[in-house]
């Protein structure tokens, strides 16, 4: 494919470079993106909130020195917002201007609808970037299903159109991360373009990795018990689990405390990094036989 | 290879996962980057052409492990065909113990060699289902957990955390004797033939009758994150309908910023009324799974239907309105269970007598602006039907609905009387699936 020189040669490569920006990946994730790479398709990535669906797209960014452009999505996000849009406070100065010179109307629309006055989005920012860049459409779930609809063409051909300017087509295909937290069924015509990957939980030699390394001031046995008791704390029905960014949380500021060892009385004085809600917190607590709080925060 | 694949991509299909030409182009297409000769790379490489969804994973996980199999075992580490002759000579007692020790150390290869000494053991007298059943029999988890939880010489902070460990490592060996057992049927009867037999009806088509104990928990989180997506699209949904007529006041405003060009239209705020819903629940054995998830689906819509009354009967009728509001769903719904007032004579349904007690107490609860919601199977156990009372409600509500958790070729044979209700209801739909009750629930709201 033109202009798609791959940017890794094989999945052990992709295991190795992300390590070296200390982001852990299994086999499975490195899959996904050695795929995406390789086809040169976006990759939607899946999962719960904080497993690191936002952190691979940036590790991939600075594992291969592709600049990153980021959209984050909202409800109500519109092309004028994530493509392009006209500056028209300078087209109507620009109007204003040539009035007094009295010159053509042809001549003012050709001059006010050309690159001064256009404001380039991340999207088309993505396309027109003389280098490749990795493109990460963010929470892609909280967008209306026109904008979905809108990325599509996009997405498969990696070009846009704009009425005035004429059709563009990336000198570079980016590669594209989207990440949802599923908060809605995405379109199937959108997920049929893209690779896709769910991101869960890690398993336990993997979190430990993940927390030492992100980490490494952290004692080894108290990365041992604090995979452990987040682990169980998962099986729990809570309201919101703790996921990876809770448990590297949790690390940083057991160092910060200096803590030796993570017992009843360390767990039960830190735990409300880790758990957000108080019914949470109670529960944790009723599982784990916590003395009762002797302050409240 | 091609062959291989279309087999494994038709069972995934009739397993509800969409495939669709093009993810089978892309997938032949992956197929020349992935290296073979890694298990677990090929398995996920598959999978991210191939599914679309977490559920699709569960599936795929599966099938794949039927159609590509290892030959040798190469992704498990240690050298299983050879089960060394000591585990095939201890007794039974012998054997359980050396399991247990398994499951306290938490080693997945050692927990896989023994669960083939069991099935071995076992697979004289039985075999396919029957065994996985026998063999769970054998091992008997119950106890198992007993006895893992049991640690000497370990302080109360470490058996506390343990206890909550405890129930993963059984599980992982249930998974572990499903997966045996399968490998052992499909060396038997080919993959294809296992695949038919073991595909699942995804969760949201079970009929709730159907779904086991085991299967409550599942259900629950599906039910919760249905209710979060319905949650969005009728939010969404009910902010397009909102927009009114063009507001010129606010629109003139608006347009000083260009000048007075009025380049930004502003329209009206339109409000849409949200119904007051009284639902009407039998909670008695037969029916009690379904209604326990539609109060579910319900309470966990709050910000669609801020008015809900709650009432409970099996042959008398409670209210529970307020414990559902002020704990959080998932909880709420065993606890009004247990604290409701809905039994008066037997414990068998009595419709007739619930309903009139309905009828006495909270009559008042019903206006011209609420929906009642009845949920139930009609099944009356031969008593007076009294179907007057829900004629009276009708009259006073705005509109009388009943959900019905059996198959409409079911309907008024034996002692269901739902002809006599539906006679005084806008509508009864048949509803016994997670979808069904989805689309119901979101045509209301």
């Amino acid at each position: 494919m033109a202009g798609n020189a791959s940017r890794f040669s094989s999945v052990k490569e992709v295991i190795a470079r992300l390590r070296q920006v200390d982001y852990i990946a299994d086999t499975r994730v490195a899959t996904a993106v050695y795929l995406a790479d390789r086809l040169g398709k976006p990759l939607l990535i899946e999962g719960p909130a904080g497993v690191g669906k936002t952190e691979l797209a940036k590790s991939v960014s600075a594992s291969t020195d592709l600049k990153l452009v980021r959209l984050q999505c909202y409800e109500g996000l519109d092309e004028a917002r994530a493509l392009y849009e006209w500056n028209y406070r300078k087209q109507l100065l620009r109007i204003q201007a040539d009035e007094a010179r009295e010159h053509h109307w042809e001549e003012i629309e050709e001059s006010i609808f050309d690159e001064p006055f256009l404001l380039e989005r991340p999207l088309l920012h993505a396309i027109r970037a003389a280098d490749p860049v990795v493109l990460l459409v963010d929470e892609i779930d909280r967008t209306e299903f026109e904008f979905e609809a809108f990325l599509l063409e996009l997405l498969s051909d990696f070009q846009v159109t704009i009425p005035e300017l004429g059709t563009m087509k990336a000198r570079n295909i980016p590669m594209v991360f989207l990440t949802s937290n599923a908060t809605r069924e995405l379109s199937e015509a959108l997920k049929r373009r893209c690779l896709y990957l769910h991101l869960d939980y890690p398993d336990s030699e993997r979190e430990r990795e993940i927390v030492l390394t992100r980490v490494p001031q952290l004692p080894e046995s108290i990365a041992d018990q604090l995979v452990r008791l987040i682990r169980a704390m998962r099986q729990l029905e809570l309201k919101k689990r703790p996921s990876i960014s809770e448990s590297i949380d949790w690390a940083r500021t057991l160092v910060e405390l200096g803590v030796e060892t993570l017992d009843e009385t360390t767990t039960q004085e830190t735990l409300n990094v880790v758990l957000k809600y108080r019914q949470d917190l109670e529960r944790v607590a009723q599982q784990l036989k916590l003395p009762p709080s002797p302050h409240h925060n | 290879m091609l062959a291989r694949l279309q087999a494994f991509a038709d069972k995934l299909r009739q397993a509800g996962v969409p495939i669709s030409n093009h993810e089978m182009l892309v997938t032949a297409e992956a197929l020349g980057y992935l290296d073979f000769s890694d298990r677990e790379s090929f398995k996920w490489g598959l999978a991210s052409a191939m599914c679309r969804a977490p559920g699709h994973l569960e599936v795929f996980s599966t099938l794949f492990d039927l159609f590509f199999a290892p030959e040798s075992n190469v992704d498990i580490d240690v050298d299983l065909d050879t089960i060394p002759p000591e585990l095939a000579e201890l007794d039974d007692a012998d054997l359980l113990e050396t399991i247990l020790k398994a499951l306290r150390e938490g080693r997945d290869g050692e927990l896989r060699r023994l669960a083939r000494a069991v099935l071995d053991r076992l697979a004289a007298e039985a075999s396919g289902g029957f065994l996985l059943y026998r063999a769970l029999r054998f091992l008997d988890l119950d106890r198992l957990l007993q006895r893992l939880e049991e640690r000497e010489g370990v302080d109360e902070w470490e058996r506390a955390l343990w206890r909550m460990e405890v129930k993963t490592r059984l599980d992982r060996l249930r998974q572990i004797l499903e997966q045996e057992v399968r490998r052992r049927m499909v060396a038997d009867r080919g993959a294809e033939d296992v695949a038919d037999r073991i595909l699942r009806v995804p969760l949201e088509e079970r009929d709730f009758a159907t779904i086991t104990s085991d299967e409550v928990s599942e259900v629950r989180r599906a039910v919760v994150s249905l209710a979060r997506r319905l949650s969005t699209r009728l939010q969404k949904l009910r902010k397009q309908g909102a927009r009114g007529r063009l507001d010129m006041r606010k629109t003139f405003r608006k347009s000083l910023g260009t000048g007075g060009t009025m380049i930004d239209p502003q329209f009206k705020v339109r409000s849409k009324s949200r119904p007051d819903l009284v639902l009407l629940c039998d909670v008695s054995g037969s029916v009690a799974a379904f209604t326990r998830f539609t109060l579910l689906l319900v309470a966990c819509l709050q910000l669609q239907f801020p008015r809900i009354r709650s009432f409970l009967f099996i042959d008398t009728v409670d209210e529970v309105t307020e414990t559902l509001k002020t704990t959080d769903p998932a909880d709420a719904i065993p606890k009004a269970l247990q604290i409701a007032n809905v039994v008066w004579l037997d414990g068998h349904s009595d419709y007739g007598h619930s309903f009139k007690q309905f009828h006495d107490r909270y009559l008042e609860a019903v206006n011209d602006r609420t929906h009642v919601l009845v949920l139930g199977d009609a099944r009356s156990n031969y008593r007076n039907p009294e179907a007057w009372v829900l004629k009276d409600v009708r009259d006073q509500a705005k509109r009388v609905w009943w959900l019905n958790p059996e198959s409409q070729q079911h309907w008024d044979t034996g002692d269901s009387v739902m002809s006599a209700y539906a006679e005084h209801c806008d509508a009864v739909h048949e509803c016994r699936n997670l979808r069904q009750l989805a689309g119901f629930i979101e045509r209301l709201a």
